[in-house]
């Protein structure tokens, strides 16, 4: 057991190290950084939304004599068709798609890496039903793997997250799988092997921990996608329940009005550009950063 | 009885008809809705009704403009004196479209079929005999002196289908009637054309083609109006009308809409079962803001349990005015507090969901929670139809604006069961069950006497009044663009337009 | 060779039946009998039970599905529950619109992304490559359906160049393909640059370079035929996202193809199209990908070694 901690030991260095490494080439790339700080404004913006506006007040409640009413000095972005502050409700949409977004990449994320993990270390027939479960799902087109899951088990926020975190685990299953098999044979697996560890404890301890950098770009892309997933099942009517602010829902309900009052569509679809904007520069930062190979 | 804006009469259009020259082939008609079936007993939406005023014929029809009933597939009837026996005189030589003949022996098969018809079964459940002497004359018994049964005869449900096709098809059988149009080529969810039947016994009809191309988007169907892409668009947003009325080459026609939008309670659930919270949802509902916001004020405030336009629409009646003290009072009457009632609401298109939202505010601010459920057409209407009866509220319509009696009937009206408890009729989405209002409105099917019947329905929407099972909101316009030249056809209230005679000179 | 070609059919057998079931599986659990959404306010019970029968709802889910197999096998999808018509017959009436976008969608992506590439990948670090760089990553992020939506304000609405939608000759194409295909476009211009940088850098080029061949005849005859490859792989991978892509395009521009069947099928509840118009869509898209690894087969020697001897 001992010679096990000092393995685990030698483990975390080299994370941290690699950590410190990747911050290093991050801090180099222009457009990761403005990613970051991009995407921390968002987020900082999501966190604080309770402080600006008061939900019931100013997010569902109706001003009916103040509808579509043009941007102006006290409504920026306007107002919708029941006179609710267009810019109020962004910014407390921002709440609702990263949190779909998230929610949706951590349960992919969770499902996929197990079940990847799993199949990379064990092989044989358990790891080819899971591949071509794999195959399965990403021969059916997200988009339409989501809306039936949606339309199946009925709207709500909550399946609207499971629904596009079930579209979007296939690739966290390749990753991780591919991760496992490449230090499956080395040494120091070996080693954990012939010092009695289990199983899971040598997956957990020393081969996740070689893949979480990968893992770690894939959400982060993959949280861009899932917010676009999201928002365009709002837009076709299945997503997140009125009067939430959600950013597809607001396109949803805009878009009957996008002849004369087209700003009404243009805001949340702006907030949900930079928003995933700032996810991909990040994410594509952290891809080179982490990956010395692409770097030119 | 419809005494309402009807643009050109059957008659003139007719005339008309008779002396075009040359007109244009194919007429294109966008529309919001699309097709579902072509079988006149399979379905009762306004889009598939359009379709079988063109491809079939009923016994008689009902006049747009005086509302009188005149010649069908029937050139004459007669009545028997205690109302319940009829006979119809159908005239020889009359051929489906595809030239099989049509006698009294169809029209008996037809309305046989019909009982077993979950769309149609309410309509031929007073026919207690049908006979058919010979190949012209179909005699028809009643169960009871059904005043309104010439009414249900009209409606595009009755349809007269052949037995010889339909026996043999049961799919494409149905699609073919005795109209003027007959089916030529359907895309379900893309457009549905027909052809005009050129052996139409009362001449053919001026336009040789006619088109029903399905655009879901209202501003994308204008659009398609404006490049003329189509020649008519049906419903445009109510956002958009200026774009009809500031462009010379297009009409804006606007025909007051029978429609009646209502918010459906199922009576007996819990909370709703109380009749002072229903009066409580009842005065918060504030109709003009819902018009406001939701049609764009393009509405009017309805407070009437029958169509407007009915026979025996209540002027008098009184009414819940938006006032949120009374709501509140109501609710403390109930014996709940605030806080203690939550319902949910189910809407399908997005203008009930801007009302659905109204409502959600106001019932917020005197306590009742609201949550809505969004569901797709189908979905809803499979919840409102399951024996299960799941539902709390909806905002639903009701379309039909012939018979009061259908109306009261189907909307209010239940049935006793075999163990002798009440079970509601299919459309009454309230779910009432009220021994005393089905007496009433039993009572007003055979009155003769039109001033007692009236007087009749009076009563029986008083009573709806005090109980009430639904909250009805509005009746809107129906709006349709079409190009300036576009001429002939019949713009209905009930916006199930009569396209028989449209034409471009 | 045809070994290969062989297994991997016989491979494609059980995947397609398990999407078959995965797909029904997911749309037969939806709560609600689908009897009452199809079913006349007034049905009674004898009606709904015969209704039921018609609809193939009787029997569990699993008999259901081995009933639904066997006809599918057979190349019946069942009866559409709204129409009464045959859902394998509205699926081919609506397939040749659905491939006539989304092959306008690759044609269109590959017209922009190829050149922009290209030109990036020759002048990498110049405000061009940049240029294309921002353009590239505008449009991954963009939802797709938001900027069909722009192109009908702009292009439609304002300018009147194009109709906004419907399927009335080639001008009614141009906007949704330009929808769908600008996230393609950009994921292309990217990997066009980037396999171009590492075609340029190798050995063969800077030879051909010393020999004095012109710059131009460089790029032209041997870096773009070699960066071609994995641009060509970028094709077969981003075809079942075309196909979604394509839903939301459909929904927008009212275009009458798969993706609107299926959105419109499930507004209705129209469980055997939309049902089938997945399995179908499914099918293709592992055909294509089929298609695609054989032509890899008969490219790679290292596959072809294996299986033929």
């Amino acid at each position: 057991m001992a010679e096990g901690k000092e393995l685990r030991a030698h483990q975390k260095y080299k994370k941290r190290s690699s950590l410190g490494m990747v911050w290093h080439q991050l801090k180099k790339n222009k457009g990761a950084i403005i990613g970051l700080i991009l995407i921390s404004l968002v987020i900082i913006l999501a966190l604080c939304a309770p402080l600006i506006y008061d939900y019931k007040q100013d997010i569902v409640k109706n001003h009916v004599r103040e509808r579509m009413l043009y941007p102006s000095r006290e409504h920026p972005f306007g107002t919708d068709d029941l006179g609710r502050d267009i810019l109020a409700r962004v910014i407390w949409g921002a709440r609702y798609s990263l949190a779909v977004g998230v929610v949706a990449v951590m349960f992919a994320l969770v499902v996929g890496v197990t079940l990847g993990a799993i199949a990379g270390y064990v092989g044989g027939v358990f790891e080819d039903i899971v591949m071509r479960i794999c195959d399965i799902f990403s021969s059916i087109p997200s988009v339409l793997l989501a809306i039936a899951v949606v339309s199946a088990m009925g709207k709500s926020t909550i399946n609207l997250m499971i629904a596009v975190g079930l579209a979007s685990s296939a690739p966290f299953t390749r990753v991780a799988r591919a991760a496992v098999l490449v230090v499956r044979d080395e040494e120091y697996v070996e080693a954990a092997k012939a010092i009695g560890m289990r199983d899971w404890q040598i997956i957990l301890d020393h081969i996740l921990p070689n893949c979480v950098s990968q893992i770690i770009v894939q959400a982060t892309l993959r949280v861009g996608s899932a917010i676009i997933s999201a928002a365009q099942l709002s837009f076709l009517g299945l997503g997140v329940p009125a009067p939430a602010p959600e950013w597809g829902a607001m396109l949803s309900s805009g878009r009957q009005f996008i002849r004369d009052y087209s700003y009404m569509t243009l805001f949340p679809g702006l907030a949900i550009m930079l928003c995933v904007l700032s996810l991909n520069l990040l994410g594509d930062g952290l891809r080179d950063a982490l990956d010395p190979k692409l770097k030119r | 009885m419809k005494k309402t804006v009807v643009v050109l009469s059957i008659i003139m259009a007719l005339f008309m008809a008779m002396t075009a020259y040359a007109s244009q082939d194919t007429i294109t008609i966008g529309v919001a809705n699309d097709i579902t079936t072509l079988d006149p007993q399979a379905s009762n939406t306004d889009a598939n009704m359009m379709a079988f005023t063109l491809t079939h014929e009923t016994l008689v029809q009902i006049d747009p403009e005086t509302g009188d009933i005149i010649p069908g597939l029937a050139d004459s009837w007669e009545v028997s004196d205690d109302g319940k026996t009829f006979t119809f005189h159908i005239p020889s030589g009359v051929t489906f479209t595809d030239g099989t003949p049509c006698t009294a022996n169809d029209v008996a098969f037809t309305y046989t079929i019909a009982k077993d018809s979950s769309f149609a079964n309410a309509k031929v459940s007073d026919i207690v005999d049908i006979q058919v002497p010979d190949d012209n004359t179909v005699v028809i018994t009643l169960s009871r002196a059904n005043q309104e049964f010439l009414l249900l005869m009209a409606h595009r449900g009755m349809s007269i289908m052949s037995e010889k096709l339909v026996t043999a098809d049961k799919t494409e059988g149905p699609w073919v009637g005795t109209g003027m149009f007959s089916v030529e080529n359907w895309v379900p969810g893309d457009y549905i054309s027909f052809v005009r039947n050129e052996n139409y016994r009362g001449g053919a009809a001026p336009t040789r083609r006619i088109v029903f191309k399905l655009f879901k988007e209202a501003s994308t169907r204008l659009i398609a109006l404006q490049t003329g892409e189509i020649d008519v668009c049906v419903d445009p947003a109510s956002t958009d009308l200026n774009y009809i009325k500031d462009d010379s080459k297009l009409k804006l026609i606007q025909v007051p809409n029978v429609v009646m939008i209502y918010i459906a309670m199922q009576n007996d659930k819990p909370g709703l079962d109380n009749v002072h919270v229903r009066k409580a949802i009842a005065y918060a509902s504030n109709k003009e803001d819902m018009i406001f916001a939701a049609l764009n004020d393009e509405g009017t405030v309805h407070n009437n349990y029958i169509n407007a336009g009915q026979f025996g629409l209540n002027p008098d009646i009184h009414v819940y005015e938006y006032d949120l003290d009374k709501a509140a009072e109501e609710l403390e009457l109930s014996g709940y507090k605030p806080g203690d009632l939550n319902f949910k609401v189910m809407v399908d298109k997005e203008f009930k969901k801007t009302a659905a939202l109204i409502l959600q505010e106001d019932l917020d601010t005197i306590g009742i929670g609201l949550e809505l459920e969004e569901l797709e057409t189908a979905a809803l209407k499979g919840r409102l139809n399951d024996a299960a009866l799941d539902y709390e509220l909806c905002l639903y319509q009701w379309t039909d604006a012939d018979g009061t009696d259908f109306t009261v009937r189907n909307m209010y009206g239940s049935f006793v069961q075999e163990d002798g408890t009440l079970k509601k009729n299919g459309s009454n989405r309230a779910n009432l069950k009220d021994a005393k209002l089905n007496e009433m409105i039993d009572e007003a099917l055979v009155e003769i006497d039109p001033a007692k019947r009236e007087q009749d329905y009076f009563e029986i929407e008083n009573y709806l009044d005090e109980i009430v099972p639904i909250v009805p909101l509005w009746t809107s316009f129906v709006n349709i663009g079409t190009k300036a030249e576009v001429e002939g056809a019949v713009w209905m209230p009930t916006a199930k337009h009569d396209y028989r005679l449209i034409q471009i000179p | 060779m045809w070994r290969y070609i062989l297994k991997r059919l016989l491979m494609l057998i059980p995947v397609l039946l398990a999407v078959a079931f995965v797909i029904y599986a997911i749309m037969n659990v939806a709560e609600g009998d689908p009897v009452y959404s199809v079913a006349g306010a007034d049905a009674t019970e004898e009606q709904l039970a015969a209704l039921r029968e018609e609809m193939g709802l009787n029997g569990s889910l699993i008999e259901r599905y081995f009933r639904y197999i066997g006809n599918l096998l057979k190349g019946d999808l069942g009866v559409s529950y709204v129409s009464k018509q045959d859902v394998m017959k509205i699926y081919l009436q609506r397939l040749p619109n659905t491939l006539k976008l989304a092959s306008m969608t690759m044609i269109f992506a590959t017209l922009i992304a190829l050149p922009l590439g290209i030109i990036a990948a020759v002048n990498q670090n110049s405000w061009i490559d940049t240029l294309s760089m921002v353009l590239a990553l505008i449009g991954l992020s963009m939802p797709n359906f938001w900027l069909g939506l722009l192109l009908i304000i702009l292009f439609a609405l304002k300018l009147g160049w194009f109709p906004s939608g419907g399927n009335e000759g080639f001008k009614s194409i141009i906007l949704p393909a330009f929808t769908v295909g600008a996230g393609l476009a950009a994921l292309l211009t990217r990997t066009t640059r980037s396999s171009m940088l590492d075609v340029i850098r190798q050995d063969y080029l800077r030879t051909a370079r010393a020999k004095g061949v012109p710059e131009k005849t460089i790029i032209r005859k041997h870096a773009l035929r070699n960066a071609l490859i994995p641009i060509i792989t970028i094709f077969g991978v981003q075809f079942s996202n075309v196909l979604g892509g394509s839903v939301l395009a459909e929904t927008v521009f009212a275009w009458p193809g798969v993706g609107r069947l299926v959105v419109d099928a499930i507004d209705q509840r129209d469980i055997p199209t939309v049902t089938g118009a997945l399995v179908m869509t499914t099918m293709l898209v592992t055909v294509v990908n089929l298609l695609i690894d054989i032509v890899y087969a008969f490219v790679d020697p290292r596959i072809k070694a294996k299986y033929s001897k």
